[in-house]
């Protein structure tokens, strides 16, 4: 289909010209094959005509009317010969004759020319639609001359034709005598015209044809072949086969385009192989991903099971070391205070230290009951206001602030959902840290204070605002490289003999924020203060 | 008889050119005027005009010659002339001897090509002034022909307007009797008679015999009488040679040059005092038979041999 389009575009307008110009040459040869044949007609039917007017004088001028009879029958053997009439000076019919086929065609056109005077050398066209004819009538006069001639002039020349040819009339008087009428048929004319017409017509529409056929196999050669060449190619390409090449051998533009297509085809299958290789390489690479993630995903379950394991464990531990730990404290006292004087100095040193390592002992698995119980023993999400929290928190922390003389402030901290026990832990170890570790000679001051870090706005009921929870202090501060470690459980930066404790309040405080779906992290410098960053959001899911 | 006659001019004009040697008058009659006075410029009529002059030239002392043409339609002619007051005029062919002979009754005439038997019915024969050469070949000369070509003719047709040529036929009616022939003579009142005219004679005569009618012979009727000869094998005598080159089986022709000649010797006796009256109106002298044989085959006509040997012209 797209084949014929394209060479319909180049046939049609050449076969529109080639019409068109057929139609002028066939108007204008056929104006001129109508003119020249008319005038051949008109010259061949006046020659007949001054024949027969010559042949006709004398029969005219004797009456004969026989002769003339025979001169007109020889005329309208004729072809285009109607009809001939002969008359006499007077227009009275001497003699008439009509073709067979056409009866009655001298009454009709006489019918016709009946306003006509006959007097002189004339031609009148008309037609009879009876006899579907065009004709015309030509009259020509029949003249004599009449010669006073002697006698004498008669026997030296008795033939005046023979005698002075070139001036017949240079004595003598001329006369008309009659006239010739000739009916010529123009229909002949017209058929062998619209013959000729017919024939032009035939020969233009064979060579629109062949003009057709022949453009149309030069251009499916020249244009469509190479770009249904290309077409094929291009699908080919298309569909990935980058080793199609075209064969088109021509400088012209089909050419250059076939080059460009084949050096683009080359470029496009480098750039597939390219990009083949790289995919290869990129499944290799997500496949061992997929591996390292199987990997890792079974040794996060792994890990939160022994998690888990470990919680558990700890929880037990902790919870059942406390029966042998109150046992052996019971009977320290028990000890010392039944047998105190049986026991001596040295044996009093030793039931002291005892008591205060299961004292120590005591802590420890308190600190480590308290760590386990955040995943294990929790209370329900509730509506907490931070101010009054931390008021209470610091109420519980009376003594030390007054044994330290600490200055603790509280800024307009938000309401959020949390665990009212875990939360309240979590700020007794963070105000309790900034009061603990205090420089020497400087007085504690603690800040706590709130910013909106990320504000959600969304009208759905899960729209929640994330706070950033600031305690500031201007304690001891530590080197920002034991960030890491200061959240982990039992790591501790100072001594036990500089600063009590376990090194497991951090740790809980830790886990805590992650159970809020918060964090913790702090800033610090050492002999400066340390600033501890809870985040936490007003909502719980 | 002409013949004598010149003869005797001859010592009259010997004895006269004795008699101007010794009065030394030669001039008056070296100057003999003549008047050729031409009836159309004809191409035999002049051959004949060239010849005259020619024989005049034979004498010692030339004659002056004025020359007109009338059908040139002159109207001074007749002044012109008689201011040159002509010892002679020379009226050649009929038309300029009628006029001739209308204008100067007083002035010496000598015609020549003119066809007499035509003539006399238009003019009086008996004019006191004129003499000369006629063209017409006699009668009787021409029937003989007629017997020397066609051997078996019997009889003898003729078209004719009596008004015209009616004498002409008479006397042939009885020059065909002594030859034992018949003259059929279909009368013609005008050239539309022409063609039945032929229907009724073409198969009672063995020959058409043309005689120069001016009622017969106008426009193109002798063609259509050619035709019909040739059609109905009818053969024709005609009166000259252009008429049997277009189609007569024969006839008898003159000769033009010879008639000037014949006409400068009767000048010659008129200027020498001869009375024109007192000299016969002559006849051409040479007579040639001219033979269409062509015509002869093909109307189916055997000519005798030694007829043909006899022919000055033959066309074949």
């Amino acid at each position: 289909m797209k084949k014929s389009r394209l060479a319909i575009k180049f046939i049609v307008p050449v076969s529109v010209l080639i019409i068109l110009i057929s139609i002028l040459l066939t108007t204008l040869i056929t104006q001129v094959a109508r003119n020249s044949l008319e005038i051949a007609l008109q010259q061949r039917v006046k020659s007949l005509a001054s024949n027969l007017v010559y042949n006709s004088e004398l029969g005219v001028l004797t009456g004969n009317q026989q002769t003339l009879q025979k001169l007109i029958s020889g005329v309208l053997s004729q072809e285009d010969i109607l009809y001939v009439v002969i008359v006499d000076e007077k227009d009275n019919l001497l003699v008439q004759s009509e073709k067979e086929d056409f009866l009655g065609v001298i009454e009709e056109s006489q019918k016709a020319l009946t306003t006509l005077k006959t007097n002189t050398n004339t031609i009148h066209y008309f037609s009879l639609p009876k006899y579907k004819i065009e004709l015309y009538e030509l009259t020509t006069p029949i003249i004599t001359i009449k010669k006073q001639r002697t006698a004498e002039e008669i026997s030296l020349d008795p033939l005046l034709a023979f005698s002075d040819p070139e001036e017949p009339s240079s004595d003598g008087q001329e006369k008309t005598i009659g006239f010739v009428k000739m009916g010529v048929s123009t229909t002949n004319i017209s058929n062998t015209v619209n013959q000729f017409i017919s024939t032009i017509t035939i020969i233009s529409l064979i060579s629109v044809l062949l003009i057709t056929l022949i453009v149309g196999i030069t251009i499916s050669k020249i244009v469509i072949l190479p770009i249904k060449k290309l077409v094929y190619s291009m699908d080919k390409v298309a569909r990935g086969d980058f080793s199609s090449q075209i064969k088109i051998i021509s400088n012209d533009e089909i050419g250059q385009m076939a080059s460009s297509f084949n050096s683009m085809a080359i470029s496009l299958k480098e750039a597939y192989e390219k990009l083949e290789t790289n995919i290869t390489a990129l499944k290799t690479e997500i496949t061992e991903r997929e591996r390292i993630e199987t990997i890792l995903a079974k040794q996060k379950e792994e890990l939160l099971r022994s998690n888990s394991e470990l919680e558990q464990f700890a929880y037990v531990a902790s919870h059942d070391l406390q029966e042998p730990l109150r046992k052996i404290q019971a009977f320290g006292d028990r000890l010392k205070n039944k047998f105190a004087n049986v026991i001596s100095e040295e044996g009093r040193d030793y039931l002291e230290r005892m008591q205060n390592a299961s004292k120590r002992m005591q802590t420890l698995i308190n600190d480590l009951l308290a760590f386990s119980r955040i995943t294990t023993k929790t209370q329900p999400f509730v509506k907490l206001d931070l101010n009054k929290l931390t008021q209470e928190v610091l109420s519980d922390l009376e003594a030390l602030v007054e044994r330290t003389k600490g200055q603790v402030e509280i800024k307009d901290l938000p309401e959020i959902e949390a665990d009212p026990l875990q939360m309240r832990q979590l700020f007794q170890n963070l105000i309790n840290n900034a009061l603990k570790f205090h420089r020497k000679d400087i007085t504690p001051i603690v800040k706590i204070y709130a910013q909106i870090t990320k504000e959600n706005n969304n009208s759905n009921k899960t729209s929640f605002n994330t706070y950033n929870i600031f305690v500031e202090d201007n304690g001891i501060g530590f080197e920002e490289k034991y960030l890491d470690r200061i959240f982990v459980i039992f790591q501790r930066l100072h001594g036990r003999s500089e600063y009590e404790g376990t090194g497991i309040g951090l740790a809980i405080c830790r886990k805590i924020a992650e159970r809020h779906q918060g964090s913790i992290t702090a800033k610090s410098k050492l002999e400066e203060g340390t600033t501890f960053i809870v985040t936490l959001p007003s909502k719980q899911h | 008889m002409v013949t004598k006659f010149g003869n005797y001019l001859k010592y009259l004009f010997l004895l006269q050119i004795l008699l101007c040697c010794f009065s030394n008058q030669t001039i008056v009659f070296a100057q003999h005027k003549i008047v050729i006075l031409k009836s159309k410029n004809l191409e035999q009529f002049n051959i004949a005009i060239e010849s005259f002059k020619k024989g005049l030239k034979g004498e010692q002392t030339p004659a002056q010659i004025v020359e007109y043409d009338i059908s040139e339609g002159n109207q001074k002619i007749t002044e012109r002339i008689k201011q040159f007051a002509p010892d002679l005029i020379v009226p050649v062919g009929s038309t300029a001897t009628k006029f001739a002979q209308e204008q100067f009754q007083n002035v010496p005439i000598v015609f020549t090509m003119v066809l007499y038997s035509s003539l006399a019915s238009s003019i009086g024969l008996s004019a006191m002034n004129i003499t000369g050469v006629s063209m017409d070949i006699s009668v009787l000369k021409q029937f003989e022909s007629i017997k020397d070509v066609i051997p078996k003719c019997k009889k003898i047709g003729v078209l004719y307007n009596p008004n015209e040529t009616g004498n002409i036929v008479e006397e042939a009616k009885q020059v065909a009797q002594t030859l034992g022939m018949e003259l059929v003579a279909i009368k013609i009142n005008s050239s539309k008679d022409v063609p039945n005219a032929l229907e009724n004679i073409e198969r009672k005569v063995d020959v058409l015999w043309a005689i120069a009618d001016i009622t017969v012979f106008t426009s193109r009727i002798p063609e259509l009488i050619i035709n019909y000869s040739l059609q109905h094998n009818l053969p024709i005598m005609g009166f000259s040679s252009t008429f049997v080159e277009a189609g007569a089986l024969f006839g008898l022709s003159q000769d033009f040059a010879d008639i000037g000649k014949q006409s400068a010797e009767i000048a010659k006796l008129v200027l020498s005092g001869a009375k024109p009256r007192e000299i016969r109106i002559a006849n051409p002298r040479k007579v040639s038979l001219i033979l269409n044989l062509r015509i002869a085959k093909e109307i189916g006509i055997k000519v005798p041999d030694k007829i043909i040997e006899k022919a000055s012209k033959v066309i074949r």
